[in-house]
């Protein structure tokens, strides 16, 4: 199978997703960005009552608190992108990447049929996803072709 | 592996023929078949556009770091001294490490901030080599550096771009 069909056919479900971090539409900026931290994550999904409203990103903070007068304490509501763009986990890990481009966005938070927050696929997952499933163009190879082994290994 | 030269069955990956030490590595290194497989193994560094540098000084206070970056519309700023590269202020080290924070950002330096050291690759490094430091060091953003001086950045996203433009699927 070709790496184009691979992109196509696996699905985003199938990547080792990390557990998004998620926060109530009246939680603080704080609150958010504790959750972001604690997950290692640069997003963190804005939610009501399980559904998605919203995505606070690392570019939110930058452009919207970091060096502004709006305190931490502000709800996280007031600062978060909304309607943002989504993926479902059945859609394909080229889809992600075409929607990432076109929106020049980091992270898609992915939804269930019913509009409920089910987690966020995020560049890193992509870069990861090409390095472990092109092994052996991304990994296993010397830096470069023409290197040669002076001494054996452990030696 | 059957040795070629002298016939010996060798252990697959090894080195050298055990029996008449003639060089055998080379036949281990894929040869790339055409398509993305060979962008991934012969593209270089400088076949994906670079992300505009933002250079900062460790003396300079994040807030002056904060708006050079944010007039750009990027998300990290490279910091140099004496033009050679010393760290990378990233929107991940704002989160971690100024986020929620009661400090003054005029009078928090740059250097207590940014992660010193940071990965970097040259313009002659292959796509792979990028894509490895990424994936292994859960970097987002490589400086490129040409005789320790940054000549630019690339990011996760401009990889996966770069990858998408040569799938055949981005059409």
């Amino acid at each position: 199978m070709s790496i184009a069909d691979k992109l196509s056919e696996v699905k985003i479900r199938h990547l080792p997703l990390r557990r998004p971090a998620m926060v109530e539409r009246d939680a603080s900026i704080r609150e958010a960005v504790e959750a972001m931290r604690a997950r290692r994550l640069g997003c963190a999904l804005v939610c009501e009552q399980g559904r998605l409203i919203g995505l606070f990103t690392e570019r939110d903070l930058l452009n919207k608190v970091i060096g502004e007068p709006v305190s931490y304490s502000t709800a996280v509501e007031q600062v978060m992108t909304v309607n943002p763009a989504k993926l479902s986990m059945d859609d394909s890990v080229f889809a992600a990447m075409r929607v990432m481009k076109e929106g020049d966005y980091r992270n898609i938070p992915l939804v269930d049929g019913q509009g409920e927050a089910a987690g966020v696929v995020t560049v890193r997952d992509l870069v990861t996803y090409f390095a472990e499933h092109f092994p052996k163009e991304a990994l296993n190879l010397p830096p470069d072709h023409d290197q040669t082994m002076w001494h054996a290994e452990g030696a | 592996m059957i040795c070629p030269y002298c016939s010996h069955n060798n252990l697959d990956g090894l080195d050298n023929c055990e029996e008449c030490l003639h060089d055998l590595s080379f036949f281990d290194v894929p040869t790339p078949t055409g398509g993305l497989q060979l962008h991934l193994m012969e593209d270089k560094v400088s076949h994906i556009p670079y992300d505009r540098l933002v250079l900062v000084s460790p003396r300079d206070s994040v807030a002056h770091a904060v708006s050079r970056i944010k007039s750009i519309g990027i998300g990290q700023a490279v910091v140099v001294e004496e033009d050679r590269l010393v760290g990378i202020l990233t929107e991940r080290d704002l989160l971690n490490k100024v986020a929620g924070r009661e400090v003054d950002l005029q009078k928090l330096p740059v250097s207590e901030v940014m992660t010193p050291h940071p990965e970097t690759i040259g313009e002659r490094d292959a796509l792979r080599v990028i894509i490895n430091k990424m994936a292994v060091g859960e970097y987002r953003h490589v400086p490129i550096v040409r005789d320790g001086h940054p000549v630019g950045i690339i990011s996760a996203k401009a990889v996966a771009n770069h990858i998408l433009k040569y799938s055949g699927l981005d059409f």
